[in-house]
């Protein structure tokens, strides 16, 4: 536990096989003020609680969103009694390669998790909690639709453990739910915000979206506005991807409707960040803000590329060497599972390159940055090796800073992350090459190797 | 005079101006000699490369024998070599002309002579080759077929009756026109008894045999076991096969005085059997090389860099590989700030170079940066000393030239009358100075200007086309070197020179030419992480300038559950797409860049 922090209870509970309520207080860097550039991103604490994380992918929706890619469908009492055997049976398959690791925290995504009943959102953690070895005061996340939300399933939630809950609000304007096909009311978000408190919640995060068609300046300054005055623990604010397949993403690369132009989103997001620092949210990654403390553990997992084990038709897994991604389909899924094959659609081994590249992208997703000593010693040199003299390269053109520790992704570059990212990453595959042929070149000098990161 | 036992071999070949169709022509040959079977047959056999098939045009030299039984029922064997139609391959008719006794002369029943019929025409006669006028597309209805005989008469001489009407589509005319070949042609002169002398007009890289040079046996014969020299070289092999030219390969026992085909020896690149050289008996003393061979001469200069620098290796080979089959393409290592190791190499013109990038491209799965093309200026010094310069970057300090001389050329233009206001405009503009003008006839014109090749190269070919929809026509050929006021335009990207992209420009040009080529870039060059200034400067003064803005959006939001492999790949994806880019300075640059100033409208 890193200092500053409180318990307010501890668990799991043996009896019930439940996790209780775990509450955190402001960690180093929020002391210092959450807006220093040099301080924010995930602390200390929150960087150590993120230890290993279980995701659970519950595959419903009462309707589908137009920009949603993800793999889910509509519920049936078939579809769902099919889902819940496979995955006891996919429960089954994991938990004994698993004995070794304590999980930190628990994710219920989706799909919409708060669509399934009290009855069988009950029967999963039951099954979780014998099956897997949960640690106390583990962080347990389930996202939620604002409709969904009613007192039975806030009481079943909270008894089975679940200590924070993510709520899709993406906006609060009435004709964007429309666009993005949202089923709930604009004002719905704040009454399920106030209902989860009222049961006890004190981690509440909402999702916001941006950059999609028809919104504007004021429309978003009417979501943050609105999104504020609820005042949640943190924040995932996402520009909208127009994916093939999705009504809206079609619409889009067909022509048919626009996105706000590059420079719009770019504004939109800097609004954002000033506005939700403004109130004292720091962004701690790319997309995600939060009070001083408040940091999704599970996020930080995949962030800082710790192991997690995925559940669930789509659902991926990392045990620290090897990735899975299962079946997208539940049908697929699940079938396999019935017929006692694996439920993967994806297997990777991870390599030394593939390895040192996660480590890269990731942690520079993170405001803290990439932390090579985040990292165990083989892939710390491997990240030396590969990418020192990119990093190196990369503060001197003025794509990174760093205080010798870590590399971070300055502000008003988060919103091309992925360009510095690629930079440095195109940068260190012609680094190796250049080593290469300049000593194959008879008459230029070998030059050294190139110097590790600071 | 020919001795009797060659009296029944003809060779000769087809010129013409690119598209009247000579290779169409030669299938018909082909097909009614009944060298190839009805399966072999396909449109334009000759025309291998895929490239050739491609654009249209032949770029190789081709040869294939056939043997025809004329109306007189004597057996002869029948030589043809199809050559290339391209202004920058005019070297490579003049090789293959020189195997030859005769020529057909192929003009299009609706375009009429151009600017190619006319210098082909020329070298055939230079030859001292006997020339059969045809007329070709007379089944098109455009066809002029009488007007176009009168050019024919006009130009040559041969008296317009006399010129033959053909369709080498439909094949009428085509037997008339094998008829007037085997009677209008000689048969080789050369001594059968003499050592051996054989000219190589072409040679061609064989993956299994090595250097496979394409022969004329002038004298004497050739056999597999033969001991022979080269005389360029004096290198010495020995044969081990001759064949006749066919569809592929096909072997015999002897190659004889007059024949065309070919011998492998073991030689194992073309720099030891260099077209042009004279193949002689290993023995004999005292042999005279044959003449009649041009020096190949680049033209056009640019270096050749590979995208990716674990490609360099790949590019050595693949222009070594290339030499052996192009004796035009010459090259050699040079090394650029902004783009590393990589190749300088000469070319004939913009076509041939545009042709071995593709090559290079296709047939080795390169990926190529070409900087800006350039001509070779000779460099006087203050010191008294000349250097010649066919790479901007290497232009001396402004501070020790005393003088620039830059390669000029003739370039002949055919033109019906209308478009010759515009011509003229065209290359006074490019600096051209007028020589003369004749009319071939009434209507068509026929002007020679002394320009410097510097404006020829780049664009000159396609606005020459432009301001005459399509019916003007071009040949050049060297024409020396002048004075003249030129000066190196510098690019500077965020304030870094880039060497690649100077080019060297007349000082009237510089202003404007710098201003449009930063427009340019500035559409090529991708948004940035950040601003990127395109500047033009001439001798560290900035003429002109462009901003590229910042990109604003770069940013995968969501992680998608954990899916690292995906967003893995899309980041491989967004890194190649990077090294595919040069990364000069601060600034990243995609190939196209490299050719800025290729797409510059002037
Ligand atoms: N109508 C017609 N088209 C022809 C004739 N001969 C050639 N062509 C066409 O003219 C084009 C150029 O012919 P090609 O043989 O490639 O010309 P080359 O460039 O001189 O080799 C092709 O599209 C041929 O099909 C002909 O006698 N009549
Ligand atoms: S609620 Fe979420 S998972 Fe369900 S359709 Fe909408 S975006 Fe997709
Ligand atoms: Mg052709």
């Amino acid at each position: 536990m890193g200092r500053g922090e409180r318990r307010t209870a501890l668990g799991p509970d043996p009896e019930k096989g439940a996790l209780t309520v775990v509450r955190e207080g402001p960690c180093d860097a929020a002391r210092e003020g959450p807006c220093d550039a040099a301080q924010e991103g995930p602390c200390d604490a929150a960087r150590d609680q993120a230890r290993a994380g279980l995701y659970v992918h519950v595959p419903f929706c009462a309707a589908r969103c137009s920009y949603c890619d993800f793999s889910t469908g509509t519920l049936s009492v078939a579809k769902l009694g099919r889902y819940l055997d496979a995955l006891e049976r996919e429960i089954a398959r994991r938990a004994p390669p698993a004995a070794g690791l304590r999980f930190t925290s628990v994710f219920f995504g989706g799909g919409t998790p708060s669509a399934i009943g009290a009855a069988a959102f009950e029967r999963i953690a039951r099954v979780l909690a014998a099956a897997f070895d949960i640690a106390p005061g583990a962080e347990f996340t389930l996202e939620a639709n604002p409709e969904s939300v009613r007192p039975a399933l806030l009481e079943a939630w909270s008894a089975a453990g679940v200590n924070r809950l993510s709520l899709g609000a993406q906006s609060f304007v009435p004709e964007e739910l429309a666009t993005l096909a949202r089923i709930h009311a604009a004002g719905r978000p704040a009454a399920a915000l106030a209902l989860a408190r009222a049961h006890g919640f004190r981690r509440l995060s909402l999702d916001l979206m941006f950059g999609f068609p028809g919104q504007t300046a004021a429309s978003w300054d009417r979501t943050l506005e609105a999104a504020l005055a609820l005042a949640p623990e943190h924040f995932s604010a996402y520009c909208l991807i127009p994916e093939a397949g999705t009504p809206l993403g079609d619409a889009v690369l067909a022509g048919a409707t626009a996105l706000p132009a590059p420079e719009a989103q770019a504004e939109a997001y800097e609004v954002l960040t000033a506005r939700l620092e403004a109130a004292g949210y720091g962004c701690y990654e790319t997309s995600n803000f939060c009070r001083p403390g408040a940091e999704a553990r599970h996020n930080l997992v995949y962030w800082l590329r710790r192991p997690y084990l995925g559940l669930g038709p789509s659902a991926h897994g990392f045990d620290g060497a090897t990735r899975y991604g299962n079946h997208r389909a539940l049908q697929r899924w699940a079938a396999a599972l019935e017929a006692g094959a694996p439920p993967e659609a994806e297997v990777e081994r991870a390599s030394e390159e593939s390895a040192a590249a996660e480590a890269m992208m990731l942690g520079l997703r993170l405001a803290t940055g990439l932390r090579p000593a985040d990292h165990p010693p083989a892939l710390r040199a491997a990240l030396e090796r590969r990418y020192g003299a990119a990093l190196a390269a990369a503060v001197a053109g003025g794509r990174l800073v760093t205080d010798g520790a870590s590399f971070r992704i300055p502000r008003p570059l988060r919103f091309v992350a992925d360009d510095v990212i690629a930079w440095i990453a195109a940068a260190a595959a012609r680094a190796r090459v250049d080593s290469r042929r300049a000593c194959s070149v008879p008459s230029m000098p070998c030059p050294s190797p190139p110097s590790p990161a600071a | 005079m020919s001795d009797p036992r060659l009296a029944h071999i003809r060779n000769f070949c087809i010129v013409a101006h690119i598209d009247h169709g000579k290779s169409t022509l030669a299938d018909r040959l082909l097909e009614l000699t009944h060298t190839l079977s009805p399966q072999q047959m396909k449109a334009q056999v000759l025309d291998d490369m895929d490239l050739e098939r491609e654009k249209g045009i032949t770029i190789k030299s081709h040869a294939i024998a056939m043997e025809y039984v004329a109306g007189d029922g004597r057996t002869f064997e029948l030589n043809l070599i199809d050559t290339p139609g391209h202004v920058d391959f005019t070297y490579e008719v003049s090789r293959s002309l020189a195997a030859c006794e005769g020529a057909v002369l192929v003009v299009d029943a609706s375009q009429g002579i151009e600017a190619q019929t006319l210098s082909n025409y020329m070298l055939a006669r230079e030859q001292g080759l006997a020339v059969v006028g045809a007329i070709n597309k007379v089944d098109l209805p455009a066809a002029r077929p009488d007007d176009a005989a009168l050019e024919i008469e006009h130009v040559t001489g041969i008296p317009a009756e006399k010129v033959l009407r053909m369709s080498a589509k439909t094949g009428s005319g085509v037997p008339e026109l094998l008829e007037q070949i085997v009677r209008d042609i000689p048969p080789p002169a050369g001594d059968p008894d003499a050592p051996l002398r054989a000219l190589i007009f072409d040679s061609k890289f064989d993956q299994y045999r090595g250097v496979v040079a394409l022969v004329r046996v002038v004298d004497g014969a050739v056999r597999s076991g033969d001991g022979i020299r080269f005389l360029s070289t004096g290198k010495r092999y020995e044969v081990t096969e001759v064949g006749r030219l066919r569809l592929g390969l096909e072997p015999v026992e002897t190659l004889r005085a007059g024949q065309v085909g070919y011998v492998v020896a073991g030689v194992k690149t073309v720099a030891d059997a260099r077209v042009g050289d004279t193949v002689g008996a290993a023995q004999a003393e005292g042999l005279r090389p044959l003449p009649g061979f041009r020096e190949v001469k680049s033209m056009v200069f640019s270096g050749l860099y590979p995208m990716v620098p674990e490609q360099y290796e790949t590019l050595k080979e693949a222009l070594g590989k290339l030499v052996l089959n192009d004796a035009a393409l010459v090259w050699e290592p040079e090394t650029s700030v902004a783009l590393g190791f990589g190749f300088r190499c000469g070319f004939l013109g913009l076509l041939h170079m545009e042709i071995v990038q593709e090559r290079l491209r296709r047939e080795y799965q390169l990926d190529l940066i070409a900087t800006t093309p350039s001509v070779e200026y000779h460099v006087l010094l203050e010191s008294g000393g000349l250097v010649t310069v066919d790479n901007p970057s290497q232009m001396p300090p402004a501070g020790d030239i005393a003088a620039i001389e830059e390669p000029y050329v003739l370039a002949h233009v055919l033109t019906p009358a209308e478009y010759l206001g515009n011509i003229m405009k065209l290359c006074q503009d490019r600096r051209g100075v007028f020589v003369s003008l004749d009319y071939l006839e009434e209507k068509r014109a026929r002007v020679a200007y002394r320009l410097p090749l510097a404006e020829i190269v780049l664009d000159y070919y396609d606005r020459l086309k432009s301001v005459s929809r399509g019916y003007a026509s071009l040949d050049y050929e060297f024409d020396g070197y002048r004075e003249g006021d030129v000066v190196k335009l510098d690019i500077l990207l965020n304030g870094d020179k880039v060497d690649a992209l100077s080019t060297i420009i007349h000082r009237d040009n510089a202003y404007e030419w710098g201003r449009s080529l930063c427009a340019k870039l500035k559409e090529l060059i991708p948004r940035q992480m950040f601003q990127v200034a395109v500047q033009a400067a001439l001798g560290g003064k900035v003429v002109a300038r462009e901003t590229i803005g910042a990109i604003r959006k770069n940013v995968t939001a969501k992680c998608y559950g954990g899916d690292i492999t995906r967003k893995r790949k899309l980041l491989e994806k967004q890194k190649e797409g990077k090294r595919r880019m040069k990364q000069i300075g601060t600034v990243e640059v995609p190939q196209e860049a490299f050719l800025a100033v290729l797409k510059v409208e002037r």
